[in-house]
């Protein structure tokens, strides 16, 4: 028996260093990629990194706000910081990410949504793993965007049931980059598609209370910063906005926080521009067409704020 | 809880400390195992763990009743029958009875008769294949007095028929192989248990990084098979037997491998099907505990009793066998047929000149085989292909119209290989896999070149991360639907 534990334990070490000679590999291979899940943590943990004004939120913000535009307005180079198919409770630790590697922006762009303050769920949490030997990000990342004990101790263990990801760190699959980000934003040059959400009768604002409690922290912390900090709620197609059944609950609660804050809100969600179908690839997403004419608004009325 | 999951890994290496470290006597080593199973059965459903005991009882009893009236013909044969009613009544009520409700309406609509009966909610049991299949070998071997029970206690009887590395998807053990292991005193042997290891790694790899990633690909092209090239339809043909097989011949090796860690010798499952020279020869080398026991349960007395009806005795025992063989697999009529199939394929090698006769690859220089029987692997191969879309399809028609749609004039059009569904590395694992089976089929099954520990490290360190690496969607193993 006790040449089968000396074996054993000699195996579980060689095990244990291949997988992390692996991982290392993979990991190193993905974080050097452009594709648009990783780009972003590339960009802020980078040196040139550097922006004024940056915009926080959901897949909203992704696809509807083209920074380039906003910049051009306001004056302030502009980062679109958001993070697709995520609510606040992630979007902090992209801020606490951002917050590790940069100075403070001087102003920043809030864009909250129905399901901003809702729980969290792990939607592509493929973009974190190779960020995964990165100190800063697991201190202050991983809280918010939490993995499993074994997805952050075992090698590779992270990546199983990921095989395009394996395949790509290995170089066996090339890195998808037809969706190019330009400074966080993804353009979408698509066609309303009513199908997406179109079947949907109704849809509801939903808030976690310690959800709620966090981004009321999250805010103080900026305020005390000294960081400007603006609401904008993003166009939505005119027929979704009115199948919201509490749209005055989500309203009121914002409006509570920004005025204990002092925080202007911009309110886009029935904004002349949701009449048109022609703006949004589905019921809560602007199409390239529409992010264009969205981030021109956004960057007048930013300016105007500012003066 | 697969045997395939992180789960159950846990699991099997708590079960491993305790059975070799804690637990010398094998008394205790049983009790602990059917502790064990009864667990790894609760993770499917605790109230079928209840059936199962219950049921399991009831044929010990029998069993012991027909070992004591030995001399009473009149009494034995009551708890035989008795027995066999029990056990394949169960299998009868709780996976087949809606099939002769539903054949019954539909055979009844044909002739015109309207009938009100309608199929009832039935729960099937977990194994209930399996676990049936042991139960009905162990009263027929006692019936028959080639097994002995006196020395089974209830827990080692109920041991042998929930050991969970088999309950799911066999092998099927008989009694007379296994039962005798459980009474003797199993001491810690290292080659075994790194054998055991070592099939076990096999299996997963088999299993999660061939078949479950052939399976995505797949399951996709027969969901829009009829929007497909012929030339497509082919190569999923030919990719299914090998998801097939991976499938459950990965999974029947986890189990063997997991049995050996224990001590236990379980039941071969497979010997290189893949390289049949007949379907003769695929069957055995094919699902070799399910084939082996209707050949001894049913094929065997039946060509007994039509022995004086010369090959027609033998073509009608052989079709009955093959139809069980079918039908075991599920309540369907498209399992008959798929039984039937083969059954039918078997005629001309009884007709043949030594056509059902068992003969070893002919190989020339460099182990080349010769050129004969590399057609006749690659025909076995096609005729089994085909049957194996009735087994796959949906029912009887789709199998009929994805057969017929295979001969249309996209034959010859470039198939689709969809990347997102099945990678590259799917095909260059096909390849490992016949390279290395060839390898063990000329010397022998997980031998590692030169017997050198650094290889076997580096054979299982090398699979183990395949395994973590390209692993498919986990998926349930086909055979433990039946």
């Amino acid at each position: 028996m006790k040449l089968f534990y000396k074996r054993a334990l000699v195996f579980v070490i060689l095990l244990f260093l291949s997988a992390l000679g692996i991982d290392l590999i993979i990991s190193n291979h993905l974080q050097q990629s452009t594709h648009r899940i990783y780009l972003t943590w590339n960009e802020m943990s980078s040196k040139t990194f550097d922006y004024d004004a940056v915009v926080f939120g959901s897949s909203e913000v992704w696809v509807g706000c083209n920074p380039r535009i906003v910049s051009d307005s306001i004056e302030l180079k502009t980062y679109d910081c958001a993070l697709d198919g995520s609510n606040f409770t992630r979007i902090l630790g992209k801020y606490k990410y951002y917050e590790a590697f940069n100075q403070d922006p001087k102003v920043i762009v809030i864009v909250p949504t129905l399901y901003f303050l809702n729980g969290t769920r792990n939607y592509e949490k493929e973009q974190f793993f190779p960020l995964i030997y990165n100190l800063k990000f697991r201190k202050n990342v991983l809280p918010c965007c939490p993995l499993s004990w074994s997805e952050k101790y075992i090698p590779l263990y992270r990546y199983i049931g990921y095989t395009r990801e394996v395949r790509r760190g290995l170089g066996l699959q090339s890195i998808d980059c037809s969706y190019p980000l330009v400074d966080g934003y993804l353009a979408q040059p698509r066609k309303y598609n009513a199908s997406e959400y179109g079947h949907s009768k109704s849809f509801t604002f939903y808030k976690k209370n310690e959800v709620v409690e966090s981004f009321k922290l999250f805010i103080q912390h900026l305020s005390d910063k000294k960081i400007q900090i603006i609401f904008a709620y993003p166009p939505l197609l005119s027929n979704t906005y009115h199948k919201i059944t509490n749209v005055d609950e989500m309203y009121a609660l914002y409006q509570g926080i920004a005025d204990e804050y002092s925080i202007p809100i911009l309110d886009y969600m029935k904004d002349d521009m949701t009449l048109d179908k022609n703006y949004f690839y589905n019921d809560f997403h602007l199409n390239k067409k529409g992010s264009i004419i969205w981030s021109q608004k956004l960057g007048h009325d930013i300016k105007q704020l500012l003066k | 809880m697969l045997t395939n999951s992180i789960t159950f890994l846990f699991f099997f290496l708590i079960c491993f400390i305790i059975y070799w470290l804690l637990l010398k006597r094998s008394t205790y080593k049983n009790i602990f195992l059917l502790v064990a199973n009864s667990v790894f059965y609760c993770f499917f459903d605790w109230q079928l763990l209840l059936l199962l005991l219950g049921s399991g009882t009831v044929i010990y009893y029998l069993g012991k009743q027909i070992h004591i009236n030995e001399d009473s013909d009149s009494k034995r044969t009551l708890y035989f029958w008795l027995g066999l009613l029990f056990s394949l009544g169960q299998l009868i009520y709780f996976k087949y009875t809606n099939f002769f409700i539903d054949s019954f309406v539909d055979f009844s609509s044909i002739l015109g008769i309207k009938v009100n009966f309608s199929t009832i909610k039935i729960l099937v049991p977990l194994g209930v294949s399996y676990y049936t299949f042991k139960q009905v070998s162990y009263l027929i071997d006692i019936n028959q007095e080639t097994y002995d029970p006196s020395s089974d206690t209830l827990y080692t009887y109920l041991t042998y028929i929930t050991f969970f590395p088999t309950l799911l998807c066999g092998p099927i053990d008989r009694p007379n192989a296994f039962l005798p292991q459980l009474r003797e005193n199993r001491s810690f042997d290292y080659n075994q248990i790194v054998r055991g290891f070592q099939q076990i790694v096999w299996g997963l790899f088999k299993k999660m990084v061939i078949a479950d990633n052939l399976g995505n690909y797949i399951d996709t092209i027969w969901t829009h098979y009829t929007e497909q090239h012929a030339s497509t339809l082919v190569i999923v043909a030919i990719l299914y037997v090998f998801q097939l097989y991976t499938d459950f011949s990965g999974y029947s090796d986890m189990a063997i491998g997991v049995g050996r860690m224990l001590g236990l010798k379980v039941a071969d499952n497979f010997n290189f099907p893949l390289f049949s020279l007949n379907i003769a020869d695929f069957w055995r080398r094919w699902h070799i505990s399910l084939t082996s026991w209707v050949t001894d349960y049913v094929f065997t007395p039946l060509s007994f009793v039509w022995r004086k009806k010369g090959k027609i005795g033998l073509i009608v025992a052989i079709i009955l066998d093959f139809l069980i063989v079918g039908f075991w697999h599920g309540a369907n009529w498209q399992y008959l047929v798929y039984g039937l199939f083969h059954g039918l394929l078997f005629v001309p090698l009884i007709f043949l000149p030594n056509g059902m006769k068992h003969r070893e690859i002919k190989t020339y220089r460099f182990g080349m085989p010769h050129l004969v029987d590399i057609l006749r692997i690659l025909f076995t191969f096609a005729i089994v292909a085909i049957s194996f879309i009735i087994f796959r399809a949906p029912n009887l028609m789709d199998a009929y119209h994805y057969f017929i749609s295979m001969f249309s004039s996209t034959l010859f059009e470039t198939p689709i290989f969809m990347d997102k569904y099945l990678g590259n590395q799917t095909l260059f694992f096909i390849a490992v896999l016949l390279i290395v089976e060839i390898y063990w089929k000329k010397t022998h099954f997980l031998k590692i070149p030169f017997d050198s520990v650094v290889l076997r490290y580096l054979f299982n360190i090398v699979f183990i991360l395949c395994v973590v690496l390209f692993s498919g969607e986990i998926a349930h193993p086909i055979y433990a639907l039946f």
